[in-house]
């Protein structure tokens, strides 16, 4: 296989980085071990996928930027001539398409554990994937918004616990329901609440969310190619 | 060369924060010719790689490509230039032939040039042997190898160079160098940034010396030595103090001096460039004559350096 393109380049990179392919497929299986478990609440164990998504997403791909703009990757790349948010999609969608493998089997595993109805476990299949496309375009923004990879893990760390509060992966109460609506965490949890929580109209505004938040970070991610230079 | 311009800047100025690193520079870069931007670290030689490259933006002044390269604002010029970078970054699990083979259809080539082009040049650059192997497992000198095939791989028009030869041993330089005069006969244009005065020397149509962000001098590296108007040092290292002034009468000498440098006594006669294989020769047979011993002759000639020095010189600290 040759890769034509950065997403393959990226994806066939982290196929080849045996250890921690290893590490990426076994930590979120293990991770969601202790939502399974029957004493957990049930409003604290929806919560395990689309928090593990939402760390995933959000340090895999600020992180990874970050240190791609620090060996000097984006530098090169920037010489190319390719659209710079079209190299910055194709890195987006292989994270993505990384992401979803590793976490296909512990959202399965999740669903069957939690019996979910037809329209639940479709409206939990739409959530997660809009979860993996929002938290990854989020770490983008982190990447362009950070300055150097201390600032990507201060950054994106809060942005996590942010966004999980308002998503309501912590705690729920009426007057956040109106922003958690929005959020494609909260639909991926109802998704996984079951029926009576789980609406299929509910996806529009999360999917609505979800784009824009792409096409934010599409529009910014030119910025990470900027040499912030130094004379020589 | 062709005397048509392959890029030229004017006026170029570009700062980070209250540092100012090109301060006015105008350049000009022939067709099919090699140009060498000489100066030391920090002189702004990378700074002005990177906005001929389209890397950076210059604050002020204009660039204007020859009619070959195309408009600086579209990808198109992209597609014309190669560049390769002080650092090398690569994708280490990748082999070395997936890296060029990304590079290589990113800048639009179809499969079959892509890998034609990529068989060429690594084996023009002695890289086929580990061209599937991991970069990973390639040593420093083979991935700048490596990032100058990324760098030429789509044939570009105009190839700008920082620092080219950092990590290389001397036989690679000495393929690079050569690799890089067959494609300059073939019509490429080369920009080179380095601090290397044997590379300007080696390489360099025409040099401009560059520091604290502006141009001292540019021209062929032998006219701008001769512009210096310095003769040739002959040093002779003596057991046995002379009359210094019997050598001075020599046919061709312009000048000689007694020294001591590191506890030993050097005899220094100057001479014309074009005249010191005589004068060196005569004032040897005048030594052996006179009964004189020496342990060792050097003979030194003026070079780039002392262009730098003159122009530069009041400015080191």
């Amino acid at each position: 296989m040759k890769p034509d393109s950065l997403f393959w380049v990226e994806l066939i990179e982290d196929l080849r980085r045996r250890r921690s392919l290893v590490l990426k497929f076994v930590i979120p299986v293990v991770f969601v071990i202790p939502f399974m478990l029957p004493q957990v609440p049930s409003a604290v164990r929806e919560s395990g996928l689309p928090l593990i998504v939402l760390f995933l997403g959000v340090l895999g791909s600020s992180v990874g930027l970050s240190g791609l703009r620090e060996r000097g990757m984006l530098e090169r790349l920037s010489v190319l001539p390719v659209p710079r948010a079209r190299m910055v999609g194709e890195y987006l969608a292989a994270n993505v398409s990384m992401d979803a493998l590793q976490i296909a089997a512990p959202a399965l595993i999740l669903m069957l554990v939690f019996k979910l109805d037809s329209v639940s476990a479709f409206i939990a299949v739409i959530g997660l994937g809009l979860c993996l496309l929002f938290s990854n375009a989020i770490g983008v923004v982190m990447a362009v918004a950070a300055g150097s990879s201390g600032e990507v893990h201060l950054y994106s760390a809060m942005c996590v616990l942010g966004i999980a509060g308002l998503s309501g992966l912590f705690f729920q109460s009426d007057a956040m329901s109106a922003v958690s609506s929005l959020m494609p965490f909260g639909l991926l949890k109802d998704g996984l609440s079951g029926p009576g929580f789980a609406r299929l109209d509910g996806i529009v505004a999360p999917l609505a969310v979800t784009l824009l938040i792409i096409a934010a970070a599409l529009v910014w991610s030119p910025r990470l190619f900027r040499n912030k230079g130094g004379v020589g | 060369m062709s005397g048509v311009s392959a890029i030229e800047a004017t006026g170029l100025v570009k700062s980070y924060g209250d540092k100012r690193a090109l301060d006015g520079v105008s350049m000009r870069v022939e067709a099919g010719s090699i140009h060498v931007v000489l100066g030391r670290n920090g002189s702004g030689k990378t700074t002005l790689a990177k906005v001929f490259a389209g890397v950076l933006e210059a604050d002020e002044g204009n660039i204007v490509p020859g009619e070959s390269l195309g408009s600086t604002e579209g990808l198109g010029y992209r597609r014309n230039v190669g560049f390769l970078f002080d650092s090398s970054a690569h994708w280490g699990p990748l082999t070395g032939r997936e890296n060029a083979w990304f590079f290589a259809r990113s800048f639009g080539m179809a499969p079959a040039n892509a890998s034609q082009s990529i068989e060429t040049i690594f084996d023009q650059l002695s890289l086929a042997d580990v061209a599937d192997e991991p970069v990973s497992t390639y040593s420093f000198g083979m991935r700048r190898k490596l990032a100058l095939a990324q760098a030429l791989v789509h044939n570009p028009r105009l190839l700008i160079l920082d620092e080219p030869s950092i990590g290389l041993d001397y036989a690679s330089r000495i393929t690079m160098y050569s690799l890089l005069r067959t494609r300059v006969e073939l019509g490429l244009s080369v920009m080179i940034a380095t601090n290397d005065m044997n590379e300007a020397r080696y390489l360099a149509d025409t040099v401009s010396l560059m520091d604290k962000g502006k141009i001292l001098v540019a021209g062929p590296p032998n006219e701008l030595v001769k512009s210096l108007g310095q003769k040739t040092a002959i040093d002779v290292e003596l057991r046995t103090p002379v009359a210094v002034d019997e050598y001075a009468k020599i046919p061709g000498v312009q000048g000689a001096s007694l020294h001591e440098v590191r506890n030993a006594l050097v005899l220094r006669v100057l001479a014309d460039a074009t005249d010191e294989q005589r004068v060196s020769n005569e004032l040897l047979r005048r030594l052996a004559e006179d009964g004189v011993s020496y342990t060792r002759l050097d003979i030194r000639r003026p070079e780039l350096g002392d262009v730098f020095l003159k122009h530069a010189g009041a400015r080191i600290a």
